[in-house]
């Protein structure tokens, strides 16, 4: 049985608390986390208001399954306008936040307006305060939870913060929770300092009961064979994500100086999750009921606090290669700085790379940067640059703009070098050699983004192995020889897992845990999961549709910001040849690039001309309700609210 | 005998078995196997013993993180 929604609405100018229960047939179709999000931003905001202004929605969310005693299952969504993109903004993170949001008893936390001071909320089961936090105002991620456990006298308290990089609005401001848990992308930290929101308290919660006890346990039994056999996510757990930052580089496929190449033979081995692991690794950290462990804790005596936990690939591909820094300590030195003061690691330090290669070639001289040597490969200019572009300050006050904004105050061929899409820069897996993770790139409603589906490499896998199995179960039956194809089945592949990663965005899953090919569990877990954990009779079909309307909604959301598919441009750079290195000659063919966008909308079902969604598809989908969002730009809430309901 | 794997050449004993190799990589089933050209099914990865001169590609496939 499915089970009601209950929202709790907060309005900061007003100082109101509300809440909503949002009816079973209802919230089945947008079941949590990204979706829940999407439906009440869509049906509650005019989706062209700016995103720092008050009037933009700040909501967190988690799904009917947080906080089943299985690996995967602690993650909350957050949905805004991203002041970096423009476009809706979506993020996840970890940790037990998540747990204990639904734990009191809320599916979804929806902000609004802005309160006259720094607060924070307070959160303990149906009692909610808004407290004032003009004393933790300029205090990093972890004093601050330092501080309100001080204050209130207590320890049991799950916390979400920001730092100063939220409440200065950096673009790509971080909300973080445990101080290393980062809802890292699309600007969020900034819509909550623009509403001098500087924290989320909650009251510790426990895990809750599966439905159907002897079943679920049917999924976590044997958990350390299911973990012992999966090599995949068992190294996850031993090296953590950058345990294969080597292999990347020597295959040529790790972002190098601004994407300039591939293959960093002077600093990968140094940065690599090995050489983390057999030096500054502390102890591997975990989420609520995760048996994975893949989270890094490092120590740096007298440089890095393990409270600040330690950098995953992402963090150093953007840290270390694409800045060419060659020194681990540097990138967790600076893995640690974006989590004091709430930065993602992804979007700043590409932002630096950018502006390492503006210096580099002159767009940058030293009395732009203050006398900072912005070269590449300079430790200790990385390091002050973050600071500067926490504060505001110097070079960092441009920084903080994002690399899209900054080319365009920098100006001459400055637009070159930012490896952006939607102005969001780009993570540190290259599109040169895995095409359909970069169609998916270029068409992903929220900026460059890899985690929104498969990667090509899988489909190369026999077809007899346990990943081509789980795919086909998600319509990919198809052999390839190699992953560099970008035909019809590739397009396909790159939209079916899509739907499919949309769903995990969707019920808040961990994607090192639950996915449909290389995961811990596959798509046949995921429906015995939602059957026997909540009792909720599914389908593989309503799931994909689920995940389907997500993107879908995300798209539509755009269209009403004038948002078409002239927006799904990749960075002309992956559009030339590397010359040399283990890369080279590698490059992705733009003509094929093209052709299969086009494809890619016919496959989604949307208008050949604007890439955005037809209204058959939208009705296909159960968003007839968000047909004519783009012709109601002062439509009041309650006649959406009836449409919907209707 | 001598085989090549990834272009490098390796001396390895006799009658030595792929899954022998595999595992001297640190490598189990979620890998790509190409022998001489052709891709091997993960069925053969058990199987098969490897020949003098014998040609491998070995692969290991990421994703995301």
């Amino acid at each position: 049985m499915f089970p009601d929604g209950k929202i709790l609405k907060v309005n900061l100018s007003e100082r109101k608390i509300e809440k909503e229960v949002l009816p079973a047939s209802i919230y089945r179709l947008y079941p949590g986390g990204s979706a829940l999000g999407l439906y009440l931003i869509s049906r509650d905001m005019n989706p062209k208001v700016d995103a720092l202004s008050p009037e933009n929605n700040l909501i967190f969310s988690v799904s009917p399954l947080t906080g089943l005693p299985i690996s995967g299952l602690s993650r909350v969504t957050v949905t805004t306008k991203s002041p970096l993109t423009d476009t809706i903004g979506d993020s996840q993170a970890g940790g037990f936040f998540p747990v204990s949001l639904k734990g009191n008893g809320w599916d979804s936390i929806q902000i609004t307006g802005k309160a006259d001071s720094p607060c924070y909320l307070f959160i303990d089961g149906d009692n909610i305060e808004i407290k004032d936090a003009s004393s933790l105002w300029g205090k990093v991620t972890g004093d601050t939870e330092k501080l309100i456990k001080k204050s209130l006298g207590r320890e049991d308290l799950d916390i979400c913060e920001i730092g100063q990089g939220g409440e200065n609005q950096v673009k790509y401001a971080s909300i973080m929770n445990m101080c290393n848990r980062a809802n890292g992308r699309n600007g969020t930290g900034a819509v909550m300092g623009s509403k001098n929101l500087k924290a989320i308290v909650l009251v510790k919660t426990s895990g809750r009961r599966p439905k159907n006890m002897v079943k679920f346990t049917e999924l976590t039994k044997n958990f350390q064979n299911r973990l012992a056999a999966n090599e995949g996510v068992a190294g996850l757990g031993k090296y953590g994500t950058s345990g294969d930052t080597l292999t990347f580089s020597d295959s040529g496929w790790l972002p190098t100086r601004n994407w300039q190449r591939g293959n960093f033979p002077e600093g990968a081995e140094n940065i690599d999750g090995g050489t983390m692991y057999d030096t500054v690794l502390k102890e591997r950290d975990t989420c609520f009921a995760c048996g994975v462990r893949c989270k890094r804790v490092v120590e740096i005596e007298g440089k890095v606090d393990p409270l600040y936990g330690g950098p995953e690939y992402e963090t150093v591909g953007t840290m270390g290669s694409y800045c060419g820094i060659t020194s681990l300590e540097t990138v967790c030195i600076a893995n640690q700085l974006c989590n004091m003061y709430g930065l993602d690691t992804i979007s700043c330090g590409a932002t630096i790379s950018f502006a390492m290669e503006c210096f580099e070639s002159g767009l940058l001289t030293l009395e732009d940067t203050g006398g900072i040597d912005l070269s590449f490969g300079n430790d200790k200019a990385l390091i002050k640059v973050i600071e500067l572009i926490a504060k505001g300050e110097g070079i960092g006050k441009l920084l903080a703009l994002g690399s899209a904004r900054a080319a365009e105050v920098i100006g001459g061929n400055a637009s070159e070098y930012v490896m952006a899409v939607k102005k969001q820069e780009m993570p540190a897996h290259m599109p040169q050699w895995k095409p359909g993770m970069g169609i998916v790139y270029a068409v992903n409603p929220f900026g460059a983004d890899h985690q929104s589906s498969e990667h090509d490499p899988f489909v190369v896998m026999p077809e007899d192995s346990e990943i081509r199995k789980r795919l086909a179960k998600v319509g990919f039956n198809r052999d390839y020889q190699d992953q560099f194809q970008l035909d019809d089945d590739k397009v396909r592949f790159a939209f079916d897992t899509q739907c499919f990663f949309s769903i995990t965005d969707t019920l808040n899953l961990c994607q090192f845990v639950w996915g449909p090919s290389w995961e811990l569990y596959g798509p046949e877990d995921l429906v015995e999961l939602c059957k026997y954990g909540l009792g909720w009779d599914t389908s593989l079909f309503e799931l994909m549709r689920i995940g389907e309307r997500r993107i879908n909604m995300m798209r539509q959301f755009n269209a009403v910001n004038g948002f078409t598919k002239t927006d799904d441009k990749l960075p002309k750079r992956l559009f030339k040849s590397f010359v040399g290195g283990p890369e080279d000659g590698i490059k992705l063919d733009e003509q094929e690039f093209t052709r299969a966008l086009e494809k890619y909308y016919e496959i989604a079902g949307w208008d050949s001309q604007s890439g955005n969604p037809t209204k058959g598809t939208l009705r296909k989908l159960s968003l007839e309700w968000m047909v004519d969002l783009g012709e109601e730009k002062l439509k009041s809430t309650e006649e959406i609210k009836q449409k919907v309901m209707n | 005998m001598q085989v090549t794997v990834n272009g490098s050449e390796r001396i390895l004993e006799e009658e030595y078995s792929l899954r022998m190799l595999l595992s001297d990589l640190g490598l189990k089933n979620m890998v790509i196997v190409f022998l001489n050209g052709s891709k091997l099914k993960v069925s053969e990865y058990d199987i098969l013993t490897l020949s003098e001169g014998d040609s491998l590609q070995i692969i290991k496939p990421v994703g995301g993180g």
